[in-house]
């Protein structure tokens, strides 16, 4: 086997692995359509009976926020989500490599297909005379065996579906078929007629027209072949596809008219072509119907590569809109990514034929496909009646690029189902969220009264008198201590001040680069170490973002917890302290509802560390050693001696690495004592944080009154139905919707997480 | 005849024999014209020692390399070496003979007890003590730059607390008996001399041989202590570059003893030439003591002898040319008048031959 057809079959392996993941997370959608088509029924209960509800509760209208949750956007979304899953699935699942090709009619098309397969015009009926192929094929590589086809026709609604495609046309939509049997009684000749009297008839239909007409008359040669699957020979492939003889034009066929596919198994003409299939289209142009976008949905169900064929006219030979337009629908129905890695544009060279050569036409058309910049792999110069230039050029070329970028653009694809699978979840996640507004502030005054034995020392106690502890007992012995996480981290720092000197080799590397002197290379490491030396520190930044996030962490868990502040039972904490505190603000309406606490929360998020601000500069300031635009402290220069000679430059590289060495060794001494008096920064400044959120949260006042403490009453009264679910529910006037609402809210949430939506790529 | 006993101490390869091949290095200078001294070396052939060490030290300065190692075993010292030298005053009789004691610094190590005993009975008998010290151990890697805190291999290198036992154990004074006198002698310098860091390298003295400092204070009177730096190459020459990393960036480390294995040196200028600086201290400070001593022992002997004693006295230093007190107090004055007492990290902490007080 060549290079080409293994790496083709392993690119198919592959597939097979990653399928798995799909189908997989095809698995999921649906589960999660389940649930949601669940709550839909929820919802559509509590719709017809809403009256019921609304008495029960009083005032508040639970039921009617429960039922006007959206879903519409959100089944809508899922299909399309589904639909994309699918056709990667499809696509993944293929034992072979796509190569469709499409174009209007007459560019070459089928040739190219013949120069490939080695089939001829029999079967790949080519043509100047015209519209000749008359089904789509494919073609598949097959290693040995004769030639063999097996014909697919169209099932007999597909036939209803294309003879009213002409019909609703021709009849401004007034007249349609119910059953093929329909068919013979169409009168065709009726509507000639008033096509004429009506004198608007245009070119267009009357080619409509005779399409159908030839449905209608050749009603026979097709009905009893409609939903079936023939398998033929070679001799018989052209009766079915092709619209005449290719001895004897006189010699119609129509057989074609009910054929849908026709798939065609025979041996490439290149040996290494591997397991590829071509897969032709109906020409673009062509006045039948609903052809463009029969174009477009193979492109985006069945290639793997798309071949774009256009032969410049001998003539004019410039790109008109048509070219234009089909590139820019291709790359909008598949992305502009994707037809840039797979999309390649042949430029069908006519040296001699009927209409004359084109040679002139294809060079300027290259040169202007070239300088604008439409998204395709590659433009290529084919003489599409060579078999040699259409291995050579076309062929190999479109090889290379599938074997080497195919995983890429599959990633891609998988990249842009994950965007809706994200958007999909984000509406998801919004639909939980809302169910859980849905109870939020429905409490009437008995039950907060009720609650009030429960809200105050869950406030007091549970939340604010931990976060005390944590500052009193915790940080506060903390930061007269140093950060030992930070300290060793930094230790792993300091070796590499000495692993940054650079090797005798890449000194002497330095050394043979064009006419520098040792002094020049002496200077260039220096440049080169300190640079390296600040960006090593500055990935303490990693270390410094773990030790806050931890202690973040730390405190909202008191705000969270079960036996604290119970906060983790509106929004779970099983997330990054950012996302918690953004996911809660916007959960529990913050800013709006809550805002000096929000303001306290947010306050607390924005609080980081970073070696910038109090270390970056610490160390800078020890690199005046090797800097030798600074001299020395005594006020000599930087520059050291170097003395050997540049005749001998391993001399010199190994004087230079001494004094980088030495060099080095001072930097190292005084930046590891240096930062001996910042390691107790971190657990200072985290304890400052920390107290300045309880202090926030604990005493802020506004108008003379303590603003905050009514904002976590109100913040716990709003939801406790989340915060104290159980009894809530016992004292609650609509118990009953409560208990099969929390039954179908809570299967929502439990699959409310990026797994169900997301593929890991 | 007296003997005035000196011994080295010092880790392995601190420079304790450099010391000795240093002094030597400048009898000329010392016993030069200026004074009336003169010394002799009673035992030519253990004195190819010291030669060989003088030569060692001047072959840096021949083939000169930009950076070298400095710790070279086969420099070592091999044994317990004892290197005798007359000193007298020219014309005059009675001879002191000056007892230099040297051994390898491994003895200090803990499984070196037989000859850590032959040490302390040698120590017993000994006027003086020359503490030679590897002041790159002593300074570098330190926790800060202050003199409080000393290097971390400090201890495993200049052994500074087992010295300090030893002096404790086996160096002291009884009341009434001449005073003894300990001489730190800070070696490998040039890098804190040039960079003008030597008070820090006292101040770090001061930590590290804490103990020694202390035992002085508690017995006053009784220790001469002199802080004395030495730089055997001369200024501007090998100064200390770093301990040598290996390509996992942490210092190359003696396997056994824990402490750097390569301490690598670098001429910051090629064309610098050998110029040892302050060598002739350490020999000119043991000889004011030892002119103290005999002062000391010519006037006592005076006043405590019996009449007749003190006339035959009389008759043998003005017939028979024997040293009085007299004439070792006037070349006491002359040497101390040389005395190096302060700055570049000198000083004398406890004085009771009052040397400070002589040379003003
Ligand atoms: N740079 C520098 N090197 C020194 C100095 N003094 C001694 N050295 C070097 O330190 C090394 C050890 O010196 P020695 O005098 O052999 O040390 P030691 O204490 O006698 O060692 P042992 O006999 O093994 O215990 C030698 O390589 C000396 O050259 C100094 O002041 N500066
Ligand atoms: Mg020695």
């Amino acid at each position: 086997m060549g290079n080409i057809s293994k790496q083709i079959d392993e690119i198919i392996t592959k597939r097979k692995v990653r399928l798995q993941y799909i189908e997989n997370a095809r698995e999921k959608a649906d589960i999660v359509l389940e649930n949601m088509y669940r709550f839909k029924d929820f919802q559509d209960e509590i719709r017809g009976n809403i009256d019921t509800f609304q008495t029960a509760e009083g005032s508040f209208d639970v039921a009617g926020s429960i039922e006007s949750i959206p879903t519409d956007e959100f089944f809508n979304l899922h299909k399309v989500y589904v639909s994309e899953l699918e056709r990667i699935i499809n696509r993944l699942s293929r034992n072979n490599l796509n190569i469709s090709f499409i174009g209007r009619t007459g560019q070459g098309k089928s040739l190219v297909m013949q120069n490939i397969s080695g089939l001829d015009s029999a079967v790949i009926p080519s043509s100047n005379r015209g519209d000749c192929t008359g089904a789509k094929s494919i073609i598949t590589n097959s290693e040995s065996g004769p030639v063999s086809a097996k014909i697919h026709f169209y099932g007999k609604e597909e036939m209803v579906d294309i003879v009213n495609q002409y019909l609703l046309k021709l009849t401004d939509g007034h007249r349609f078929i119910k059953d093929v049997s329909d068919i013979p009684a169409i009168k065709t000749e009726e509507m000639r007629e008033n096509l004429y009297k009506n004198k608007s008839e245009t070119v267009k239909e009357e080619d409509w027209l005779d399409h159908l007409c030839k449905y209608v008359e050749h009603y026979n040669d097709y009905i009893d072949d409609l939903g079936s699957v023939k398998d033929v020979t070679e001799r018989e492939i052209e009766y079915y596809i092709a619209q005449y003889s290719s001895q004897n034009a006189e010699q119609k066929y129509y057989k074609y008219l009910g054929v849908k596919l026709a798939d065609i198994n025979t041996n490439f003409l290149n040996e290494d072509a591997g397991n590829i299939v071509l897969v032709d289209t109906v020409g673009i142009g062509a006045t039948s119907l609903g052809i463009e976008e029969e174009m477009l949905k193979a492109v985006e169900n069945d290639s793997d590569a798309i071949i774009f064929m256009f032969r410049p006219d001998n003539k004019r030979g410039r790109i008109s809109d048509n070219e234009i337009n089909i590139i820019r629908n291709i790359a909008e129905r598949v992305s502009p990514e994707y037809t840039k890695e797979m999309l390649f544009w042949v430029i069908n060279r006519v040296e001699t034929g009927d209409s004359g050569d084109n040679v002139n036409q294809v060079n300027d058309v290259i040169q202007i496909i070239k300088q604008r910049n439409y998204p395709i792999a590659d433009v290529l110069n084919v003489n599409c009646s060579s078999k040699e230039e259409v291995e050579n050029r076309l062929l190999i070329p479109v090889l290379k690029q599938l074997s080497s970028r195919i995983q890429d653009v599959d990633n891609l694809l998988v990249d842009k189902l994950n965007e809706t699978g994200e958007k999909l979840f984000q509406m998801y996640s919004q639909i939980c969220q809302a169910t859980d507004r849905a109870f939020a502030s429905s409490a009437n005054e008995d039950l907060k009264r009720k609650f009030y034995r429960k809200i105050n020392p869950t406030i007091k106690k549970g939340l604010l008198n931990e976060l005390r502890k944590l500052y009193l007992d915790d940080y506060n012995n903390l930061r007269h201590m140093p950060c030992e996480e930070l300290m060793s981290a930094a230790s792993g720092k300091f070796k590499n001040i000495i692993k940054a000197v650079p090797t005798k080799e890449m000194v002497m590397d330095l050394l043979s680069y064009g006419d520098a002197n040792q002094f020049n290379a002496y200077e260039a490491c220096t440049n080169i170490m300190r640079m390296q030396i600040i960006d090593d520190f500055t990935e303490l930044n990693n270390v410094l973002y773990d030790i806050v996030e931890r202690m973040k962490k730390k405190v909202l868990h008191i705000f969270t917890d079960e036996d604290k502040g119970r906060l983790g039972l509106v929004y779970p904490l099983d997330c990054s302290s950012d996302e918690w505190i953004d996911g809660f603000l916007d959960l529990v309406e913050g800013e709006k509802k809550y805002p000096f606490l929000s303001d306290a929360l947010r306050k607390f998020q924005s609080y980081t560390i970073n070696v910038q601000g109090f270390l970056i500069h610490e160390i800078r300031e020890q690199l005046d050693p090797i800097d030798i635009s600074l001299p020395r402290p005594d006020g000599s220069s930087s520059v050291p001696q170097i003395s050997g000679s540049m005749a001998q430059p391993e001399l010199v590289a190994e004087e230079i690495v001494e004094w980088l060495k030495t060099y080095a060794e001072d930097v190292h001494d005084n930046v590891e004592i240096t930062l001996k008096d910042l390691y107790k920064t971190p657990n200072r400044s985290m304890f400052a944080a920390i107290k300045d959120l309880y202090d926030r949260i604990t005493y802020t006042m506004a108008d003379n009154e303590s603003k905050i403490a009514e904002e976590w009453r109100y913040l716990y009264e709003d939801w406790m139905h989340l915060i104290w679910k159980e009894e809530y529910q016992q004292q609650s006037a609509v118990k009953v919707v409560a208990e099969e609402w929390n039954d179908v809210v809570s299967k929502l949430k439990d699959i409310n997480k990026h797994e169900y939506f997301i593929i890991k790529n | 005849m007296n003997i005035i006993n000196v011994m080295m101490f010092g880790g392995r390869r601190c420079g304790k024999t450099s010391v000795i091949a240093a002094m030597k290095g400048c009898f000329h200078e010392v016993f030069g014209d200026n004074t009336d001294l003169d010394i002799n070396i009673s035992d030519i052939a253990t004195m190819d020692v010291i030669d060989e060490k003088n030569a060692e030290i001047s072959q840096y300065f021949i083939n000169k390399t930009r950076s070298i190692v400095m710790n070279q075993s086969y420099s070592a010292t091999q044994g317990l070496m004892e290197y005798k030298l007359d000193i007298c005053i020219k014309g005059k009789d009675g001879r002191t003979i000056l007892n230099l004691c040297d051994f390898p610094g491994e003895w200090l190590d803990q499984n070196h007890q037989d000859e850590q005993r032959t040490l302390r009975s040698k120590i017993e008998h000994c006027n003086i003590i020359v503490i030679a010290i590897d002041t790159v151990y002593l300074m570098e890697k330190a926790a800060n730059h202050n003199a409080g805190s000393v290097g971390i291999y400090n201890e495993r290198r200049n052994y500074c607390k087992h010295i300090a036992n030893m002096i404790k154990d086996s160096f002291q004074v009884a009341d009434g008996e001449f005073p003894k006198m300990i001489m730190f002698i800070p070696l490998k310098c040039e890098k804190y001399y040039n960079s003008g860091e030597m008070e820090l390298v006292k101040g770090r003295i001061h930590t590290a041989y804490k103990e020694i400092f202390d035992f002085s204070e508690e017995n006053k009177g009784k220790y001469e202590i002199i802080i004395a730096p030495v730089l055997t190459l001369g200024k501007n020459t090998a100064e200390f570059s770093r301990f040598e990393y290996g390509d996992d960036g942490e210092i190359m480390l003696d396997k056994d003893l824990m402490i750097p294995s390569m301490p690598k040196y670098i001429f910051k200028d090629i064309s610098c030439s050998y110029s040892p600086k302050y060598c002739e201290q350490p020999l000119l400070y043991i000889l004011a003591y030892i002119l103290d001593l005999m002062q000391k022992i010519k006037s006592n002997e005076r006043i405590n002898a019996g009449l007749f004693k003190k006339f035959k006295l009389h008759i043998l230093e003005t017939y028979y040319n024997l040293a009085s007190a007299q004439d070792f107090l006037e070349h006491k004055k002359i040497i101390t008048g040389q005395l190096k007492m302060d700055n570049d990290g000198y000083e004398i902490i406890s004085d009771p031959l009052q040397l400070k007080e002589m040379a003003v």
